[in-house]
């Protein structure tokens, strides 16, 4: 009965209940779609990061604390073998390729530009943060060839078949150089990457280094979630191959991952705290005089013997009511607009990278539980006070109330 | 038509009160709205409370009805005393020993004719099927049984104050006070209430106490109390 004098009494004045609704159910929307389309921000985020880095990098502690010498800490062939075996038995993971980073002095002509080149497998394609805009892609078979950054050849005025000479630092010391012709330019995640990166076969950084060992490992894995399981197994053994060998995960590599998430997390809550208040105000207003104009029937039925609890109760179930029904249809209306939006495809560039990408936001049912939150606590406590309000009242003045 | 008779024998007073007094500060001045009421209401009583507008008719249906408390004295329902109870055992004991009717009725305007007799029983937790069965009785009792589906704004006065009055009696409550029940009513009407009143207090033996205006209801009281200046004064039915 409390429940049925709640439904009809919310739909008393429809004009009021349609402003109600309505508010909540834009706000539910608002808040839903930009819960998917920050969900498609952070995907886009670590989607990029993993095609850099991959799932989990392995490689020695002074490696990744830049405290050791160069190249002290080099994995060697066997101790490479011993890690690709530990990981073959590991169901999760996909593919492993070693990598080989060089800061090298790439001489143009009669230009010279220090340059950050990667030495990867083709062949196992755990590094795919790259596509070629011109000329064609590595194979294993190139040796003596590398891909150069679009913007670092635009800068130069480089041109496929050029060649261009790499100075490096060996393994031991000594300096090296190797010719080596450009086979394509490549776009890449980022202005930065783009403007100072070349990469080439392991082969080719083994033969500018002088060494056959690699600076890591890159493990691919079937899904990020099972990072932390299998960084757990490797923990435990990779100090049994080599003391010093220890892994990152993937957002351990890439602290700007974090801070993405952290910045639209903020947005999120801002908007969702903007819309919640007046959310709040709006039904607050509504409720107080819908409830005040009811103060005589609270009497009447509080003299009839009603406890004051079970009609606060009531009035809470009334706002309750406003706030499920408008989330409801706010999630509805929110599943419409991404769509309507997914259809348009807008392009977006991600902060920092190159390429734009064409906007998917792709809700799920979870993004609703924040803004149907919202919606419920903010008519609820905008409820609270009205029904206080007039369960307070002595029951006499409240059934003089006109 | 009208029950003069007093009642066969002398019941134990369903309601009672001692040397109830109520005053109100306004402005300043105080004003003694009851001057110290001792008065007894029996089963099977019909009283009718008489009194020009502001001799604190009202003020002392409040209190009786335990939704107001007087400034002095007690007031005993059914051998509870008032005063002592907390806000929530009072609330259970207008529910489960008062049946009240006021003069604009009071219904719950979202609910039926059905539904706002059925209130009182669901607040007890009556099962469905007595509930069923009660509602359905009082209905046809008043007349109302194919009004039932109706809403208040749906129904006459007349039929409104007499699904009130079912509303008040559902609950199988030992006194009715009525705050003018006919003061909004036609005279056919106000017959007609007067009518269904008489014989529930005779056939049911329900007390009733009646604050009116109207000289047709003080004719059907068993009782006639005149109030005049917060002081009660007893007048034999003529």
């Amino acid at each position: 009965m409390m429940f049925r004098i709640s439904l009809r009494s919310a739909f008393r004045n429809r004009r009021r209940t349609l402003l109600s609704i309505t508010l909540i159910v834009l706000g539910t929307a608002i808040l839903f779609s930009l819960g998917g389309f920050v969900s498609f921000i952070n995907g886009s985020v670590r989607n990029a990061i993993v095609q850099y880095v991959g799932g989990l990098q392995i490689g020695d502690e002074g490696f990744w604390s830049k405290t050791a010498p160069p190249r002290e800490y080099l994995i060697t062939p066997a101790e490479r073998s011993n890690v690709e075996a530990l990981l073959a038995t590991i169901p999760q993971v996909t593919s492993v390729s070693g990598q080989i980073e060089i800061q090298a002095q790439m001489k143009f002509g009669r230009a010279s530009q220090i340059v950050f080149g990667l030495g990867i497998e083709p062949e196992r394609s755990t590094f795919s943060s790259y596509r070629v805009l011109r000329g064609r892609d590595l194979g294993p078979e190139d040796t003596k060839s590398l891909l150069v950054g679009h913007l670092l050849a635009e800068a130069y005025g480089m041109e496929i078949g050029d060649t261009v000479t790499l100075l490096a630092t060996t393994a031991r010391g000594a300096f090296n150089t190797i010719r080596l012709q450009i086979i394509g330019t490549m776009r890449m995640p980022t202005e930065t990457d783009e403007a100072f990166t070349v990469l080439f076969t392991q082969a080719t950084a083994r033969d500018l280094l002088r060494t056959s060992g690699i600076d890591k490992l890159v493990v691919a894995l079937t899904n990020l979630e099972a990072a932390d399981t299998v960084a757990g197994l490797l923990r435990e053994q990779l100090p049994l191959i080599r003391e010093n060998l220890a892994l990152k995960r993937w957002d351990e590599l890439s602290p700007e991952f974090h801070q993405t998430r952290k910045l639209f997390r903020f947005i999120l809550g801002a908007v969702g705290t903007a819309i919640g208040l007046l959310v709040f105000f709006v039904i607050l207003e509504v409720l107080t005089m819908s409830f005040l104009e009811r103060t005589r029937e609270f009497g009447t039925t509080r003299a009839i013997g009603t406890q004051r609890g079970q009609i606060f109760r009531q009035l809470l179930m009334e706002a309750a009511l406003f706030a499920l029904l408008g989330a409801g249809l706010g999630v509805c209306l929110g599943y419409g607009l991404t769509a309507i939006m997914n259809g348009a495809n807008i392009l977006w560039r991600i902060p920092g990278e190159i390429d734009p990408t064409a906007i998917r936001i792709m809700p799920r049912l979870s993004h609703a539980i924040l803004p149907s939150l919202i919606a419920l606590c903010s008519t609820l406590l905008s409820a609270w006070f009205p029904a206080v309000s007039v369960t307070r009242k002595p029951i006499v003045d409240a059934l003089r109330t006109t | 038509m009208q029950n003069k008779q007093a009642a066969p024998s002398a019941p134990p007073p369903v309601l009672e009160t001692r040397d109830v007094r109520k005053t109100y500060e306004t402005g300043g001045e105080t004003i003694h709205a009851l001057r110290g009421i001792d008065f007894r209401v029996h089963q099977a009583d019909f009283v009718a409370i008489r009194g020009p507008s502001g001799s604190g008719k009202s003020t002392l249906l409040n209190v009786l009805s335990c939704i107001d408390q007087p400034t002095h004295g007690d007031v005993w329902i059914g051998g509870d005393k008032a005063s002592t109870l907390n806000e929530r055992t009072l609330a259970k004991l207008r529910l489960e020993k008062l049946g009240l009717v006021f003069q604009a009725f009071n219904l719950i305007p979202v609910l039926s004719a059905y539904e706002n007799i059925e209130y009182p029983l669901l607040l007890q937790r009556i099962t469905p099927k007595e509930r069923q069965r009660r509602v359905g009785e009082w209905l046809e009792l008043v007349g109302l049984s194919e009004l039932a589906k109706r809403r208040p704004q749906q129904m006459s006065g007349g039929q409104q104050q007499r699904v009130a009055l079912a509303r008040a009696l559902v609950t199988e409550a030992a006194i009715v006070l009525a705050d003018e029940p006919t003061g909004n009513l036609d005279a056919e009407t106000t017959d007609r209430v007067l009518r269904i009143i008489q014989e529930l207090n005779t056939e049911r033996r329900v007390s009733f106490l009646v604050v009116t205006h109207d000289p047709e209801v003080s004719a059907f009281a068993t009782r006639v109390v005149d109030l005049r200046d917060g002081l009660l004064s007893e007048q034999v039915p003529s």
